[in-house]
């Protein structure tokens, strides 16, 4: 609860969105803008495609906000997080760098990711960094796609104490 | 106990990274309409990966801003244009080349009326003129008939 308080609200943000009000704009790109964009750089090795990246996240995000409210997402940092993972993996097509550990030393999701077993992480990385679904990933490794279904579950598993802890 | 194990289970976590399924994604909907209480878990795990990302973000670099800005203010603008059409501004930018002149469209009609009254004017000068020697034919025919009668007398 005291955690929420801190929280600006999104329910009366992304009404201000939707109004096109430059304010909640002004805001929530200086709030939000440095976190989405280390999100982009997980993804994206290359700065100048990652900095075209945000730019298209915030447009979309300016321009069609309802689209949080029809997403049925909680929290609108969740939903503008989605959004920029999948624009910048949209944009990362054909990138062959594994660019997740690259400026994320020391982050949430770097600490988890090199903390999980061997096998485990290398499904996880693909799925997460690379965006791959199960098939492709099971392709890639010579898995069954139930078998990299199994060890994403016990990836999300091992994140869920990881983010009690 | 059924959904304290289907919140063990991590789905939460994939729904909250990107990584579930499009048949996870519904089901996890269908359970959150039947116990709303996984949307305060949700909403849990949502906090504390925001927090995270928030305290280790990497400032982007000043002039995207202008850049984003600078687009979403194009954008409405062309918005607006696109609605109002009736309310705009028409320049001429016409060169001001001495050899062209600009006139009102109603000098288009005029020469077309003047050239079509001219034509008629044209044909009915003609028309007069050929019946103007017809009747001047006419005229001199009986007169030389009668000087040819006399010496018959």
């Amino acid at each position: 609860m005291q955690q929420s308080a801190v929280h600006i609200d999104d329910y009366i943000l992304s009404e201000r969105l939707m109004a096109g009000d430059p304010g909640a704009r002004e805001m929530i790109y200086d709030h939000y803008g440095p976190a989405l964009y280390t999100i982009i750089l997980q993804v994206i090795a290359d700065n100048e495609k990652a900095e075209n990246a945000l730019a298209q996240v915030f447009v979309y995000i300016f321009n069609d906000a309802v689209a949080y409210r029809d997403s049925g997402d909680i929290t609108l940092f969740g939903w503008m997080r989605r959004v920029a993972r999948q624009m910048a993996l949209k944009l990362a097509v054909g990138e062959l760098e594994d660019n997740g550990t690259m400026v994320s030393n020391g982050s949430l999701l770097f600490r988890f990711t090199t903390g999980l077993p061997e096998g485990i992480q290398t499904v996880f990385r693909l799925c997460y960094y690379k965006g791959l679904s199960r098939e492709a990933v099971a392709r890639m490794l010579g898995l069954h796609p139930e078998e990299v279904a199994s060890q994403l579950r016990e990836a999300m598993v091992a994140f869920r104490k990881f983010l009690n802890n | 106990m059924e959904l304290d194990h289907y919140i063990e289970s991590g789905i939460i976590e994939s729904y909250a990274l990107g990584l579930a399924t499009a048949a996870e994604i519904e089901e996890l909907q269908y359970m959150r309409k039947l116990y709303p209480q996984l949307n305060t878990e949700l909403r849990i795990v949502e906090r504390r990966i925001e927090m995270a990302a928030l305290t280790e973000g990497v400032q982007p670099p000043s002039r995207l801003k202008d850049r984003v800005f600078q687009r979403i203010n194009w954008d409405e603008e062309k918005n607006t244009t696109g609605k109002d059409k009736s309310n705009y501004t028409f320049i001429n930018i016409q060169s001001k080349n001495q050899d062209y002149i600009t006139v009102h469209r109603w000098w288009k009609l005029f020469f077309i009326m003047v050239f079509i009254v001219s034509k008629i004017c044209l044909f009915a000068a003609i028309y007069f003129y050929l019946k103007y020697r017809q009747s001047q034919e006419k005229l001199a025919q009986p007169s030389s008939r009668i000087e040819y009668r006399v010496p018959t007398k």
